[in-house]
């Protein structure tokens, strides 16, 4: 594979690690907002792994795991930013009958599921102005013993298509504080069991993701300068 | 700043069921591979739900145990262009009862057990005697009065008498219907007790309705709608059945055992009352010979553990021991 410039996630360790043995996903999602949190002070995001828990401790006494919307029914509305309209209950979806799948903005932080088709469809989000964390969501058990177990969730630190390496923010390995280094093909294997699943989160309005046959990024610099140039 | 990113997503029907999972029902739930449905013209994804099990013993060491449930739900998907679009979607709620239900059916045999290990000792526990009540009273009034007006009951209490008359302590009088009076049962009950040190009516009472609650358990919650007794139940049953997943009669603190209990599923009751905690309940199952206690750690009794053993491979059935520790998340 061709050498590629793909950018690293910016993260400081001491300010924005969460450690957690059993709650990789919410432990991601604390990391991510204090990441945001220090580029955008103002955003009202809980920082603290508990609260996080606390607004999934629904999901947490059930079986399914955790999911979005089931944090979005912990959240408190108040202090909030989220639409109504963002917000549809299922028994409206079912009335529709047929469901869109926006994204979910969560107290001014925009959480949206993607299912990138490799690991090439990561890069743009490191050329972001700061780069946007990327959760990967994995059967670990699958890459480490063969088996199909449950699900694992990391944070990209950044990606070596030279070495064919990926390296990762692991809440489960606090002892670390440094990246976990994951083999391509190993990860590529766990990441399509569970259909390369990437959870991105973003301040609201930073940027518009569009899925499509390329991959890449337009700043908003060219967009103004192509319609410039475009309306004449 | 704002830009535009551009990224090549999977196409595959089972690619869209991944993103409406992770937003509404959770990552314990992965889509299966899809098949086309051509009478409605829809692609079905199948749901399978990966749900593993954790048991740690005093010492940490721990086994984990992973349980596929195939078929707890499906996405209906209509495909439109270049992309799919989800009909129905199952609810989380569905999903939930589902993968409930399936654990409810593994571990059904303990609970019967459990009752039956239990059913000299259920009578005499709080919440027994206090949400049983009408049927204490008609077996004390029944023995002491040797009949009693069925006018004289109140509305709600026939629902216990119809109990104690299909277990057959007590009988309507033949001729006129009119009177409740002891069985030939409850008879030989009260003379085999009469007597004995420790014995009363009240101790008859205990031990009938500690019969009946085994015997009749799924009828009191469902249709009496009485529900924290099932508290004694499930937390004996959640202690068992972890005991029997690891292989052995694990000592574990009373906490644990609580978060255990709570995650046994949506529970009706909750332990915020400061009059009755979950400690009290534990108190009264050691009390009751169905756990014991070992130091600071709660254990099982080593005979109903000897007799639950045997259902392990159903316990474990379409469950694997994971080599490694897995996140629950």
């Amino acid at each position: 594979m061709s050498a590629k410039k793909t950018g690293t996630l910016p993260f400081n360790w001491d300010k924005y690690f969460v450690p957690s043995k059993t709650e990789c996903v919410l432990a991601c999602y604390s990391m991510s907002a204090r990441y945001w949190k220090s580029y955008y002070s103002e955003l009202n995001l809980p920082v603290d792994l508990e609260i996080w828990k606390e607004f999934a401790s629904e999901s947490f006494v059930l079986y399914r795991g955790t999911s979005i919307r089931d944090m979005m029914r912990k959240t408190p509305r108040a202090v909030s930013e989220i639409k109504e309209a963002t917000l549809p209950k299922i028994s409206e979806e079912m009335e529709k009958e047929k469901v869109a799948l926006e994204p979910i903005e969560l107290l001014g932080l925009v959480i949206k599921p993607n299912t990138p088709n490799g690991l090439d469809s990561l890069v743009p989000f490191f050329q972001t102005k700061p780069p946007i964390p990327q959760i990967l969501v994995f059967d670990r058990l699958l890459m480490t013993h063969n088996i199909r177990g449950n699900h694992h969730a990391v944070l990209l630190h950044s990606l070596d298509f030279d070495k064919e390496k990926l390296f990762v923010i692991d809440p489960t390995k606090a002892q670390l504080l440094e990246p976990d280094i994951y083999d391509f093909r190993l990860f590529q294997k766990a990441w399509r069991e569970c259909q390369n699943l990437q959870i991105i989160t973003y301040p609201k309005d930073m940027v518009t993701i569009i899925s499509g046959p390329a991959v890449g990024i337009v700043h908003q610099a060219e967009i103004t300068e192509f319609i410039r140039k475009e309306d004449g | 700043m704002s830009s535009v990113i551009t990224i090549n997503e999977l196409q595959n029907v089972e690619a869209f069921a991944m993103k409406y999972i992770a937003q509404h029902l959770g990552l314990n739930i992965r889509p299966c591979k899809a098949y086309y449905v051509e009478e409605e013209g829809l692609w079905k994804v199948p749901l399978q739900a990966i749900v593993p099990r954790q048991v740690t013993k005093r010492d940490r060491d721990t086994k984990v145990f992973i349980y596929y449930l195939d078929d707890v739900g499906h996405c209906l998907f209509e495909k439109t262009d270049k992309t799919f679009t989800l009909t129905s979607p199952p609810s989380s709620g569905e999903i939930e009862r589902e993968i409930s239900q399936r654990f409810s059916n593994l571990t059904q045999r303990i609970e019967k057990e459990i009752l039956k290990e239990g059913q000299m000792n259920w009578g005499k526990l709080n919440w027994i005697r206090t949400f049983m009540r009408p049927m204490y009273s008609i077996v004390i009034n029944v023995l002491s009065r040797k009949k009693i007006l069925i006018s004289s009951l109140e509305k709600d209490h026939w629902k216990f008498a119809r109990l104690l008359i299909d277990e057959k302590y007590i009988e309507m009088d033949k001729e006129t219907s009119t009177y409740l009076r002891p069985t030939n049962e409850l008879t030989g009950i009260w003379e085999r007790f009469y007597g004995k040190e420790g014995s009363n009516i009240f101790a008859i009472a205990e031990h009938v309705i500690g019969k009946v609650f085994a015997r009749r358990y799924e009828e009191i919650k469902t249709d009496l709608r009485i529900y924290p007794p099932a508290a004694y139940v499930d937390t004996t049953k959640v202690y068992y059945v972890d005991a029997i997943r690891f292989g052995e009669n694990i000592p574990i603190n009373e906490n644990d055992l609580f978060l255990k209990y709570q995650k046994i599923g949506a529970r009706i009751l909750s332990f915020d009352s400061a009059s009755f905690h979950f400690k009290t309940l534990v108190s009264e199952l050691i009390a009751a010979e169905l756990l014991d206690r070992e130091g600071n750690y709660i254990t099982g009794r080593q005979r109903i553990f000897d007799n639950l053993i045997k259902y392990r491979d159903e316990i474990l059935q379409g469950a694997v021991e994971s080599p490694g520790v897995v996140q629950i998340a």
